[in-house]
């Protein structure tokens, strides 16, 4: 480039950007003006400024005028589109040709497609939650996050006035909308009659308008400012006003007359929270003391546009200070200036509305939310599928080169340039994803109810959305045909065309080390997805038959919902039970150990000496028939009795709590139960043997039972069959219960929907491994055909020279195994390191033995046997004639 | 017709054509309408205004003689086409008329950001 008379230089790679880029008419003026330019700076200035100006100048040129027409530059004729007709043509006749390898290969990206579009469509409607509120993104839901000396709460709560306050001193608080009480079930009178509602809340008027909640009837503006006022969704108005027009009328719950003042649509699924009856806040407000220490509300901001959260948040800081730091004192026995010091610690902080049904995980939450690990743990696998599937097309394209040797001989002699070869393996492959894409189509449209079933889901499918499905299908179509096609259309493309024109393969497709390493890749992948399915398959069986210590089979909790009308007819309903020969026993508690009733108080070791024990313990209030309708057992002591009138004051402590306060000799112990601010003193007369009563995922915590009542529900021990069960007890039940709707859970069933995100995981793991496992033998059938019939003429030539057919077998078997072994043996720390990581969250857990390692190994050559059995048979078999003749 | 419309830019590179003549080329321009308006332009940018004046025939060019200056690579040098006078010219009527129209009161105390 430098000429003589060039008194500088500039920089070389701009200057070739350019010729590459620049048209080729225009290159000689530009670069002139560019050089001389170039010139000039270097004489005023240092060479890096210089430099820089000059690719400034030179970045500048890259416009519509000055580039290089891409298309029609090379080949300056209109032949492109014939010669894709061509491509379109060779590529439908070469599908024809060989309908097993068509089969194979459109039925593996088939699979694997659809897999990640079902995938994707479960992934897409996790993330949609709450997304169709209008403003989302300015709605934020406060969280108070307390460790005050023994007592821990970190709840999506906060104080019942902490939303009056904020709206007045925070202008970037637009509103703030208020809920209590979750989502709970109850009933309603309308008269005489009384029907069961499902999905109640209390709330503000504000909810009516911070979220997007349409209206159908009534006003949503100020609906709930009166205490009794209610308005329902549309579906709860024709489940109580059954062809009438519910609004204006009257519906009485707890002896209140409520008046319905809207009725809404009918809140979407995928939403943290569905409720179809909305009584008024204030009805609770108004009937009780609320202060800053009534953590109870779930408080939602609607923050001004462009305000920022930590704002806020620093405003939360300021009102924690102020009105809570004074109380803690009294409640907790932590000093106001001690709340953030000693390992306490006090917080406020919020949570964008639409991350908390992925992201939060809260005690109390409205309902059970997603899971973030669920979600990321099904979107690996669904691109393991097509990556598995991707390896099928490469392996088999690649593995057929010799046949198509010949085409790419011919279309070089004729002169094909081989970038137009790789373009026709490039567009045949981007075929090939299109077609599995449309097929995909079909699969999911019949696949999805199945798929809903394992999710719990509704999900359907459709091509818009945004970013529209069918644009996202289009480009990863292409992105898929591309990269899975790239491989191939290279090594096609590279061949000698006066070689394979003579029929020499130069592609040895025997001694492919990148296909065998690929089918290792794939098989290490399918045996690490085999032991993961098995491990997380026998956790959540042994989850499910371990023995808790009380016996949830055969056991039904009843509601109560009015107690005036229960306790009216306990007795008779109580007797009538009795008299019933499968029905053992009858006991009235709420705390199933189940269901996550909770109730913290501290126990305190009376003092011989200066040694004082304190722990925080669940504390139960229950009856004398509670451990034996539990089908709990004494360890020592005794259960409680009627006989003692001293047990108001007798404790029963479970293993852990007698182990927790250290106690020599737990029968007969004086203890100090501290629970509401009051001390009670109480002795221990019992020891009942530990059970679990939360998740598998935490240990065994402390627990007593103490002799009291907790009236809204009874325990039912039947024997029998449960069907045969609930309808003695509903008959009984609807005769005595004063009207009360009848709603009976079987504990084995409330124990399973513990684990219901961890079943859901286990549907999604069994199916879709099945589906990727499938995948790649799929692809092994494929090479297994295509390698053995390779080996046709060595085969004959074996069996003429008297090899015998199980020789012949017994080697292109070992040819299969060997890859297959490696896989294995490869598999085993990464799949020990997944499951380990799994199984890690539970605190009682399988141990991982080798055997689920030589299972999924055994099972993996097993299933590659199979395969490669049928073609390796069917060619030891044959007749030499055969398979010598054709030449 | 839209194609034939002249844009401010290219205005005043076409105006620049006429005061350089008869060495009106890129670089030059460029350097000319710096120094003439204040403006900081990319090469590429006169070169771009240059091509679409050529397309809509403003101007024509051809490539002058090679010289030892900028490596021996030919310039091409820009002249001011009849229709491309016609245009500046036609432009400037239309300001002129313009201008004449607007009374007096319009401009009253605008003296240049001053106020009574």
């Amino acid at each position: 480039m430098g000429r003589a008379s060039d008194p500088y230089r500039p920089p070389a790679l701009a200057d070739k950007i350019l010729n590459w880029l620049c048209r080729d008419e225009l290159i000689e003026e530009i670069r002139g003006d560019l050089h001389e330019f170039y010139g000039m700076e270097r004489a005023e200035k240092s060479a890096l400024k210089a430099n820089w100006s000059y690719w400034y100048h030179m970045l500048h040129f890259l416009r519509p005028f000055a580039l290089k027409k891409l298309l029609s530059s090379n080949n300056h004729n209109s032949n492109n589109i014939a010669m894709y007709k061509n491509y379109f043509l060779i590529a439908l006749r070469n599908f024809r040709k060989d309908k097993l390898y068509s089969f194979l290969n459109l039925s593996g990206l088939t699979i694997g497609i659809a897999s990640c579009l079902m995938i994707f469509l479960y992934v897409r409607d996790e993330y949609s939650f709450d997304k169709h509120h209008e403003g989302y993104d300015q709605i934020y839901r406060v969280v108070t996050d307390l460790k005050l000396g023994d007592r821990e709460f970190h709840r999506p709560l906060a104080p019942v006035v902490l939303a009056e306050h904020l709206t007045e001193t925070v202008p970037e608080v637009e509103e703030a909308a208020r809920i209590m009480v979750g989502q709970f079930n109850s009933v309603v009178d309308l008269g005489e009659k009384q029907m069961q509602i499902k999905n109640a809340t209390y709330a503000t008027s504000e909810v009516l308008s911070v979220f997007t909640i349409p209206f159908i009837a009534g006003d949503p503006k100020g609906a709930l400012d009166d205490p009794k006022t209610v308005v329902m969704s549309e579906s709860m108005a024709a489940h109580l006003f059954p062809g009438e027009d519910a609004l204006g009328k009257i519906v009485t719950f707890n002896s209140d007359d409520f008046i319905v003042k809207g009725i809404y649509k009918d809140m979407v699924e995928n939403g943290h929270f569905k409720f179809d009856f909305i009584m008024s806040y204030r009805y609770q407000t108004s009937r009780f003391q609320m202060g800053w220490m009534n953590i109870n509300t779930y408080t939602y901001l609607k923050l001004a546009k462009d305000a920022a959260p930590e704002t806020v948040e620093a405003k939360l800081t300021e009102a924690l200070k102020t009105y809570i730091a004074p109380l803690t004192q009294s409640t907790f026995n932590v000093p106001g200036d001690e709340i953030n010091a000693n390992g306490n610690h006090a917080r406020f902080y919020l949570q964008a509305l639409a991350d908390i049904h992925l992201k939060s995980n809260l005690d109390r939450e409205i309902s059970v939310n997603g899971s973030l690990e669920n979600v990321r743990t099904i979107s690996l696998i669904g691109i393991i599928i097509l990556f598995i599937a991707g390896i099928n097309f490469v392996n088999l394209s690649t593995a057929r080169a010799a046949i198509r040797g010949k085409e790419v001989g011919v279309r070089k002699v004729l002169g094909s340039k081989r970038k137009q070869l790789i373009t026709q393996f490039l567009f045949e492959s981007t075929l090939y994803s299109i077609g599995a894409f449309l097929l995909a189509i079909g699969v999911v449209v019949l696949m999805l109810p199945y798929f809903n079933q394992i999710i719990g889901r509704e999900l359907t499918f459709s091509l818009g959305g945004t970013p529209p499905l069918w644009l996202i299908m289009t480009v990863s179509a292409i992105l898929l045909g591309l990269g899975a096609g790239s491989y191939p259309a290279f090594v096609l493309s590279s061949f000698n065309p006066g070689k394979t024109l003579k029929g020499q393969t130069q592609f040895k497709t025997g001694k492919s080390w990148l296909r065998s390493s690929l089918v290792v890749l794939q098989f290490s992948i399918s045996t690490t997805l085999i032991v993961v399915t098995l491990v997380v398959n026998n956790q959540l069986s042994y989850v499910m038959d371990k023995s808790l210590g009380f016996d949830k089979d055969n056991l039904i909790t009843l509601d109560i919902m009015d107690l005036n009308r229960y306790d009216r007819n306990e007795e008779v309903l109580k007797n009538e039970l009795e008299s019933k020969p499968n029905i053992e026993s009858y006991s009235r508690s709420g705390f199933v150990p189940v269901s996550g009733s909770r109730r913290e108080f501290f126990l305190e070791k009376l003092g011989e000496g200066a040694a004082k024990e304190s722990i925080s313990v669940q504390s139960w209030p229950v009856n004398e028939t509670y451990i034996p309708t539990q089908g709990m057992t004494i360890k020592a002591g005794r259960n409680f009795s009627k006989e003692f009138a001293s047990d108001t004051t007798g404790l029963i402590l479970n293993e852990t709590a007698a182990k927790n306060l250290q106690l020599a000799d737990p029968i007969g112990a004086n203890l100090s139960l501290k629970a509401g601010g009051e001390s009670y003193a109480m002795r221990v007369i019992g020891i009942v043997e530990d059970f679990h009563f939360a998740s598998m995922k935490e240990s065994i915590k402390p627990l007593i039972f103490y002799k009291g009542r907790d009236p809204w529900s009874i325990s039912v021990r039947f024997s029998g069959s449960p069907q045969e069960a609930l309808s003695t007890l509903k008959t009984i039940w609807e005769n005595n219960s004063g009207g009360q709707p009848f709603v009976a859970d079987l504990v084995s069933q409330q124990y399973t929907n513990q684990y219901q995100k961890e079943d859901q995981m286990k549907g999604l793991v069994n199916a879709f491994s099945v589906l990727a496992i499938s995948v790649a033998i799929l692809g092994l059938v494929g090479l297994a055909t295509f390698m053995t019939e390779q080996r046709r003429k060595e085969m004959g030539i074996r069996k003429v020279l008297g090899a015998k057919p199980s020789q012949l077998f017994a080697g292109l078997l070992r040819n299969f195994t060997v890859p297959i072994a490696i896989s294995c043996i490869l598999a085993i720390p990464v799949s020990y390191l997944a499951a380990n990581s799994w199984l890690s969250e539970y605190v009682y857990r399988i141990s991982l033995s080798p055997l689920f390692f030589i299972g999924a190994s055994l099972l993996m050559i097993l299933l590659a046997w199979l395969t490669v059995s049928f073609q390796s048979l069917k060619v030891a078999r044959s007749n030499p004639t055969e398979n010598l003749r054709y030449e | 017709m839209k194609g034939t419309q002249l844009g401010e830019f290219e205005e005043l590179v076409l105006l620049i054509i006429g005061v350089l003549y008869p060495n009106a080329y890129g670089l030059k321009i460029r350097i000319e309408i710096m120094e003439q308006t204040g403006r900081k332009v990319a090469i590429g940018a006169v070169h771009s205004a240059l091509s679409r004046l050529q397309d809509k025939g403003f101007v024509k060019s051809q490539l002058a003689e090679a010289t030892h200056e900028r490596g021996g690579r030919r310039k091409r040098l820009f002249q001011i086409t009849a229709t491309g006078k016609q245009a500046i010219e036609k432009n400037h009527e239309l300001r002129n008329s313009l201008w004449n129209k607007i009374p007096d009161m319009a401009l009253k105390g605008l003296n240049y950001g001053g106020s009574f």
